[in-house]
């Protein structure tokens, strides 16, 4: 069950209330247990994200990413043991807190902020902008959460060209096509967040197309197992 | 005399062209059926009793496979994969039912209990169902009507249409639009990148709503007496309502709004990236 504060409670931990909004949030925080709770784990994510160490990607990423996503038998937990916020069912839109209670947290928490933080600074994996994107995008979740998304992204591209051949060409089409559309969404999403970089609305939007992508790409490499 | 049959794992045998077989079965087991393509229709009827009406070649055989708790029904071919078979299945309504295949479509009505239906091309209609009902096309439109219970339903690259639903609704597509019309739901969460949103149901007062599309109009019916906090989000979209609403909040130029309609309580979150949002009354 949520309210109208719910969907403000990150907005409130990356410090962009007004001091009225706030002073009211805080109040109502107070007498609301449910608030009071998704705050808390809120400022958990963050901490963890926080604490990340920042480390090259493995050399078998999809497990780890996998295990973020919910979706694999995990192994041993990378950045966060999201099997604890596993969703109860598939967010497809996110806010910070849906987030957090979906589990995908680090990964697509930080991964609109991580494409524009990289993108500002001109790197693509080094160098972090001087100030946080949100308050659960510190440097090095940015960088993990990049790593990890490009990785994983280029596996499954990798994966779904070495099986190719496995697939009908009917579906290789509609697949392309349709990865096509996301891409282009992705590429619409990242020159409005150039436009305007603070607008938590695009950086959740970049990162539920992002989500998307990976999502699609794991499902053709699932029929391609199935018809293989 | 039933418990004698279920004992008996495994009624296998090849079927001549044109299978048509009566077995009895669990009222309360699940119906499995996996074939890699063809049609699949399931009906219903009072009867503690499947039957089993097959459309394949010589070369195809169809088995079933029956236990207590599970009836499976396979598609074998002695040299090579089956090819596509036209399968009409009646069942006890109170049996739940799966699914799955490559070349499918699927058509099931009348059926009390859970559904799970996935293929790769081609279309799912279902009818029926309670409990736990998710379907999923790659490339195919599917259509619910009359679910009762929670529905996941997803295409690729087809739309959703949902009619008569009571219950939670997850649903996602990437190219299509989602239509959902006599809802009764408190929780509805719908996305898709490029097609169309149309929502028309209830609002219940602790509800949520998210409505979330990139490319294409996204309107919601609200019925007038709404208490809800409405959050809209566009970016190269535009909003417009049948009614005045009084914003509390506006940021982004304008492309982010929040408002309250009547008492608030129900949350209801509308996003398009480049879409037209509009609220009308039903």
């Amino acid at each position: 069950m949520s309210d109208a504060w719910t969907g403000r409670l990150s907005e409130h931990l990356d410090g962009e209330l007004s001091v009225e909004d706030r002073a009211e949030l805080e109040t109502h925080v107070e007498g609301c247990p449910e608030c009071r709770q998704t705050l808390e784990e809120l400022r958990q994510v963050a901490q963890r994200a926080a604490a990340l160490e920042d480390s090259p990607p493995a050399e078998s990423l999809w497990p780890g990413i996998a295990e973020r996503l919910g979706e694999a038998a995990p192994t041993e937990p990378a950045v966060v043991d999201l099997r604890q916020h596993r969703p109860t069912r598939r967010r497809v839109s996110f806010t910070l807190p849906q987030l957090a209670a979906a589990g995908l947290a680090v990964m697509l928490l930080s991964a609109g902020g991580a494409w524009l933080a990289l993108s500002q600074s001109g790197a693509s994996g080094g160098a972090m902008p001087a100030g946080p994107v949100s308050a659960v995008s510190g440097a090095q979740a940015i960088a993990v959460a990049a790593a990890d998304y490009d990785a994983a992204v280029a596996e499954l591209q990798d994966m779904l060209t070495d099986r190719r051949s496995e697939l009908d060409t009917a579906t290789v089409r509609i697949l392309e096509e349709n990865l096509a559309v996301i891409d282009e969404a992705i590429a619409e999403a990242q020159a409005a967040l150039l436009d305007d970089p603070t607008n938590s609305y695009l950086s959740a939007h970049l990162a539920a197309a992002m989500w998307r992508k990976v999502h699609l790409l794991r499902r053709a490499a699932a029929i391609a197992s199935a018809t293989g | 005399m039933l418990t004698t049959l279920m004992a008996v794992a495994v009624l296998s045998a090849p079927l001549a062209q044109d299978t048509d077989t009566v077995v009895a079965v669990n009222p309360e087991a699940r119906l499995d059926i996996s074939a890699m393509g063809g049609e699949v229709i399931i009906r219903t009827w009072d009867r503690s009793e499947m039957r089993v009406v097959a459309d394949h070649s010589s070369r195809e055989r169809v088995e079933i496979h029956l236990s207590d708790r599970v009836v499976k029904v396979r598609t074998k071919r002695e040299r090579g994969v089956a090819q596509a078979v036209d399968y009409e299945i009646t069942i006890p309504a109170t049996m739940d039912v799966e699914v799955s295949g490559t070349f499918l479509d699927v058509e099931i009505e009348g059926v009390r209990g859970e559904v799970s239906a996935h293929t790769v091309q081609g279309g799912l209609r279902l009818v029926g169902g309670e409990g736990f009902v998710t379907l999923h096309s790659t490339q195919g439109d599917v259509v619910c009507e009359g679910v009762r219970g929670r529905l996941e339903v997803g295409s690729v690259n087809g739309s959703l249409r949902l009619q008569d639903i009571e219950g939670d609704i997850v649903g996602e597509t990437v190219n299509g639009s989602i239509i959902m019309e006599d809802v009764r739901s408190g929780d509805v969460e719908v996305s898709t990148m490029n097609g169309e949103i149309l929502y028309d149901g209830t609002i219940a007062a602790d509800g949520r709503y998210a409505f979330s599309n990139h490319n294409g109009d996204l309107t919601v019916m609200l019925p007038a007496g709404t208490d809800a906090n409405v959050s809209v989000s566009t970016f190269s979209g535009e909003f417009s309502a049948d009614f005045p609403v009084t914003l509390t909040e506006t940021r982004s130029g304008g492309k982010r709004i929040n408002f309250v309609l009547g008492d608030g309580g129900a949350r209801i979150e509308l996003e398009s990236f480049a879409g037209t949002i509009r609220l009308r009354r039903p």
